[in-house]
């Protein structure tokens, strides 16, 4: 997905001059063309994502609009500070760009998962959180972010998958079944998944794909929970995310379902490794196991 | 150097923290002549318009702020009224530096944030083909944040010729001296050491300060002053006194401060 977006990055950059591209030393063969059509508004600032925020936020003060890419642990976590003053007090439109979403970076082991993200930043204030489940909604998301006006946050997962719509918007039904009493609410990579499970099932299950986690669509999330008495979240992010967020909008809606259940890998980072089937089965995220979820949850 | 201008900030400040109650006057104190030094030595005409190739002034000890603020209102950067508001509820002169209030280039208050960010506005202003400097001003308690030395490493290694940052080392931090919990010295040597050019002042000699700042323009390297100061100076019961971090000046100390700034 990444590399659909950096081939996207350059075209973008000639239409708008105000586009600053910072990254943190990762991104080798991917990023090259930027640094070489744009040498003076690309920057490696090295291994120093403190920094990497930081200076977002001086050229956004100098009238530049900064996109910052570096592995998502470390351009989160690390810079947790500086995304919070810097950039979301100042509602500075800085764009993170994030990769090695969920899992993704495997056997490198826990320093490496990006699975507590989206629950890091989502209390700030003005940061916007995408999580985009296929090529054509990364698209949408990365539209929606260059017109708005707030930081943004997109965790890019290593997932390639195509479902061939082009939405006018992020967040869309993947599989929308009228009769169907259980709704899968997913984004990311588990939208494949969770895709991959409903079709064991042979059907009478919606998959509708969340690539937009902050701010959520509550005119949009009415209509889903009214609709489906039975809904199960599933992500690759602990349930600090996206089902966390749903559970806060259910109460302060009043529109409570019969059941909101989630599938999220649980607050322990392992002993072990492994890759990312691996990790998605240790942690309960195959198709296997939304699959079972879904039947009992149906039954 | 006429030192009456700086007399009229610190009694401004004190005014501003006796009234609010609010702390940090000493860390306001050392770094008067710094911030007066600066908005003499820029065109405060361009920040007061807003002109986006101005030259920029980044607080990083934003608990000084009282200090910016007072150094602000003496430009003509923040009205009377304003800086009668400074601390009180629903005003935008927070106890921290807000960029909120008038012509206040970035917020801080969590130490480590100036010099990155600052960084960031040079690199940006360049990137503009424009000679526009960038001023910081960092405590030396401050220097403990590692975030600092990504900023000054990779400013060395650009040659952010336009980056200018100031170290008030008034030697003194929340719970002590600076120096005992974790030596920061020799400071200017660092700074040598990451590709800058460093010097060592008095840091409440402004025309010293000013001298820094005429010498830097131009300059093919990031420049650092560490300015030697006091915690608390100008007020003789406050100077190196670091009860002053925490405490607001009331009744028979406040008339003696104000006093004493009067002579």
């Amino acid at each position: 997905m990444r590399n659909i977006l950096f081939k996207r990055l350059p075209g973008e950059m000639r239409k708008d001059q105000s586009l600053f591209f910072l990254m943190g030393d990762t991104g080798f063969n991917l990023v090259e063309p930027v640094f070489n059509e744009f040498p003076d508004r690309s920057m490696n600032v090295g291994i120093a994502e403190q920094n990497l925020i930081g200076i977002a936020a001086g050229l956004v003060n100098a009238g530049y609009r900064p996109i910052c890419y570096a592995i998502s642990n470390f351009l989160v976590h690390r810079a947790l500070e500086q995304t919070r003053n810097d950039l979301c007090l100042h509602d500075y439109p800085a764009i993170l760009l994030g990769t090695s979403a969920g899992f993704d970076n495997g056997a490198l082991w826990a320093t490496h998962y990006a699975v507590d993200d989206i629950g890091c930043l989502k209390p700030l204030p003005n940061i916007q959180i995408y999580s985009p489940s296929s090529i054509e909604s990364m698209h949408a998301s990365f539209d929606e972010i260059l017109k708005q006006s707030h930081p943004a946050y997109m965790r890019i997962g290593k997932s390639e998958y195509s479902d061939s719509i082009a939405p006018p918007k992020p967040n869309r039904f993947a599989i929308e079944e009228k009769r169907a009493k259980v709704l899968v609410i997913t984004h990311g990579k588990m939208l494949l998944n969770s895709l991959e499970a409903v079709k064991m099932l042979s059907g009478k299950t919606s998959v509708f794909a969340m690539d937009r986690i902050k701010p959520l669509d509550s005119a949009l999330l009415k209509k889903l929970f009214t609709a489906y008495p039975q809904i199960i979240v599933v992500e690759n992010n602990f349930n600090s995310g996206l089902y966390n967020s749903l559970c806060q909008w259910v109460m302060e809606n009043g529109i409570v379902p019969k059941a909101l259940v989630s599938i999220a890998p649980k607050e322990d980072y392992g002993k072990t490794t492994g890759n990312v089937a691996w990790l998605e089965g240790w942690y309960g995220l195959t198709a296997t196991d939304i699959a079972k979820h879904i039947k009992k949850i149906a039954a | 150097m006429n030192a009456t201008p700086n007399k009229d900030i610190r009694r401004c400040l004190v005014d501003m923290v006796q009234a609010s109650g609010a702390a940090h006057i000493g860390s306001a104190l050392s770094m008067v002549e710094i911030g007066n030094a600066i908005y003499k030595g820029i065109d405060v005409k361009k920040i007061k318009a807003g002109d986006p190739l101005r030259d920029r002034v980044f607080l990083s000890k934003g608990h000084a702020t009282a200090g910016l603020y007072a150094v602000l209102y003496h430009h003509g950067l923040i009205t009377d009224k304003e800086i009668k508001t400074y601390f009180k509820n629903g005003t935008v002169l927070a106890g921290h530096a807000s960029h909120h209030a008038p012509h206040v280039e970035h917020s801080t208050g969590a130490l480590g944030h100036g010099l990155p960010v600052a960084l960031g506005a040079a690199i940006g202003l360049r990137s503009k083909k424009s000679d526009a400097r960038v001023f910081v001003i960092t405590g030396d308690g401050e220097l403990h944040e590692g975030s600092n030395w990504e900023a000054i490493m990779l400013a060395g290694h650009l040659k952010m010729g336009s980056l200018m940052t100031f170290v008030d080392q008034n030697h003194l931090s929340q719970f002590g001296k600076v120096d005992d919990c974790c030596d920061v010295n020799p400071i200017k040597d660092k700074f040598e050491s990451f590709n800058w050019n460093a010097s060592e002042v008095n840091g409440h000699d402004e025309a010293a300060i000013m001298g820094t700042i005429a010498k830097a323009k131009g300059s093919a390297r990031p420049t650092a002053v560490v300015c030697h100061t006091i915690k608390g100076k100008g007020i003789s019961f406050m100077e190196n006194n670091n009860i002053w971090h925490y405490r607001a000046p009331q009744g028979e100390d406040y008339e003696r401060a104000k006093a004493e700034l009067a002579s």
